[in-house]
């Protein structure tokens, strides 16, 4: 065909697309009846068949060049029928997250390991040599241990409860977003994350032990402590999951690799943030007051940490139940 | 779809199993889009944020000053992370910056930039941040075929270059049978035309002229006295009207 018979031949209807998906892209699929939807399907199987021809034939012109644009517009503007955000939501954090969970146990396990082991490796150091603590520590902190005086007494009395409690919310999330990003580093970024937070409470911990604060601490930490702790290894256990595309794609290219795993992982830090603010909380209002007795803390934390635990362990059996019922069937 | 022959950097595969070829993003208009947003942060993060944690707390109750302060903790947290994540969900993929230097996101099979998507490619920005000034971003997105920081590498996303008005131009007279590579080359003509001096888009409009009078013969009017190559091709290449 001539090019411009081709050009004077499709005109109008490229015309129409491009009006239509103007008002589409406007005002959304709403602002369209159905009639036109209609002719907006038909439209668009037009333009990407002629898009064709004209590449084939009459290559470089600015018709390839607009045909391609309206193409790649109506593509783009395809209605997707997807279930409404808040019920996504919904089911995410009832189902989706816990199924997510137990199946990073491997990842989550793995993290763990890591961050005990640096827990012990900054305790063990500290009992041989103290001053290690001054890395993390400042020197009157320390000299107000060797007096006997925790600095966690110091912090309630500077700021009130909801300016800590959204500074430390904040502050934690961002250090879980990077857990889970440092892991597209290889790995390494989300590594480093757990050996400096691992060495410096094995550290602090047995420098409170040498000079016989650690009950304080202990008490101090105990309402929300296991829950941030546990929080962050998830996040880290994020990190490595993104990691493991890269650096163990399986029978997947790395890039496929690396795009699936990073879906995934971040669903696994999104679910932690409700609990991190949960744990910030707790950790404004009740660890810092000297009123509410060390008692009621540790059950406080243990009762926190159990509801995360249940949380994620919940529906396991009808999990499995329906596993099983499948497999009788087959 | 090398770079040198095609302007053409991605293709997807729309309906209909038809390959649709985009221009993608590259360096230079995505730095430039990045430094529209971070002057639009910056204005917003030491500008706006400041000016009213300064003003609001003499204007409220000290009761609300807390709550005042908990909303600036907050806001400056989400700031520089929700600046973009927000943009793009609402603009469909593009943020002030990007609809400025006419890019935007989309996922690498064509489609719209969904939620998940989105959060990932924003999400993991800061890690393209390091060790400064889109540090790690840089070097991923110049050593990837499809110009992906390591943001969009997670995400499945790429950004592209959306066709600009001047592309997609009205309809215009063409001579019979003409080939396509002649019609593409008077294209570019008239696109550059606009910003051409008029001495060389004389000069160029007369071999045009002397090389349709040869391939194309009768298309063409005759030379009348005193009338510019320019003006005799502009005549016979007009747009065509409506219809």
């Amino acid at each position: 065909m001539d090019y411009a018979t081709f050009v004077q031949q499709g005109e109008r209807e490229w015309e129409a697309a491009d009006e239509l998906l103007g008002r589409l892209r406007r005002s959304g699929p709403k602002a369209l009846d159905h009639g036109e939807l209609e002719r907006m399907a038909s439209l668009h199987r037009r333009v990407v068949t002629d898009l064709a021809f004209a590449r084939t034939h009459f290559p470089g012109t600015v018709t390839v060049r607009r045909l391609s644009a309206l193409a790649f517009t109506g593509h783009r503007l395809q209605i997707r029928v997807e279930r409404p955000f808040l019920a996504r939501l919904a089911y995410f954090f009832s189902r989706g997250y816990p199924q997510l969970f137990r199946r990073s146990l491997p990842e989550v396990g793995v993290a763990l390991a890591i961050f005990v082991g640096f827990v012990l490796l900054g305790g063990v150091i500290t009992l041989e040599r103290s001053e290690f603590a001054g890395l993390f520590l400042s020197q009157g902190t320390i000299e107000d241990l060797r007096h006997g005086d925790l600095w966690t007494r110091k912090v309630a009395t500077v700021m009130p409860g909801p300016v800590l409690s959204s500074r430390i919310a904040t502050n934690n999330v961002s250090v879980a977003l990077f857990a889970w990003g440092g892991g597209a580093l290889l790995g390494l970024g989300t590594i480093y994350l757990l050996a400096l937070n691992g060495v410096m409470l094995g550290s602090m911990l047995a420098l409170t032990w040498q000079y016989g604060l650690v009950a304080d601490l202990g008490a101090f930490i105990s309402a929300h402590g296991p829950l941030e702790l546990t929080l962050v290894v998830v996040a880290s256990a994020a990190g490595l999951g993104l990691a493991r595309g890269t650096i163990a794609p399986g029978d997947l290219p790395r890039a496929v690799a690396f795009a699936a795993g990073a879906r995934r992982s971040l669903n696994l830090v999104v679910g932690t943030v409700p609990w991190f603010a949960l744990a910030a909380l707790t950790e404004g209002y009740v660890s810092p007051a000297p009123w509410i007795p060390g008692g009621v803390k540790v059950a406080a934390g243990i009762a926190l940490w159990l509801s995360f635990a249940l949380w994620v362990f919940s529906g396991a059996g009808s999990e499995k139940a329906a596993e099983e019922q499948r497999g009788t069937l087959r | 779809m090398g770079s040198s022959v095609s302007p053409d950097d991605v293709r997807f595969t729309a309906d209909l199993e038809v390959g649709v070829d985009l221009a993608l993003g590259r360096l230079g208009s995505r730095a430039l889009a990045q430094l529209v947003d971070l002057a639009l942060l910056f204005v917003v993060a030491f500008g706006v944020i400041p000016i009213s944690a300064a003003l609001v707390p003499a204007a409220i109750g000290a009761r609300s000053v807390t709550l005042f302060m908990v909303l600036m903790i907050l806001l400056e947290f989400g700031v520089f992370l929700g600046y973009f994540v927000l943009w793009e969900l609402l603009w469909d993929g593009q943020t002030p910056g990007k609809r400025l230097l006419g890019l935007r996101v989309v996922h690498s099979d064509g489609t719209r930039l969904t939620l998940t998507a989105c959060l990932v490619r924003n999400l993991l920005r800061p890690v393209d941040f390091l060790p400064f000034g889109y540090g790690i971003g840089l070097l991923v997105l110049v050593v990837t075929d499809r110009s992906q920081r390591l943001g969009d590498l997670a995400a499945g996303t790429v950004v592209v270059r959306e066709a600009r008005a001047t592309d997609a131009n009205a309809p215009r007279r063409w001579p019979e049978r003409i080939r396509a590579g002649d019609a593409a080359m008077i294209e570019a003509f008239f696109a550059e035309a606009p910003t051409l001096l008029p001495e060389r888009r004389e000069r160029l409009a007369g071999e045009i002229m002397a090389f349709v009078r040869r391939d194309y013969p009768g298309f063409l009017a005759d030379d009348a006295p005193g009338r510019s190559a320019w003006d005799t091709v502009r005549e016979a290449f007009r747009p065509t009207a409506e219809g």
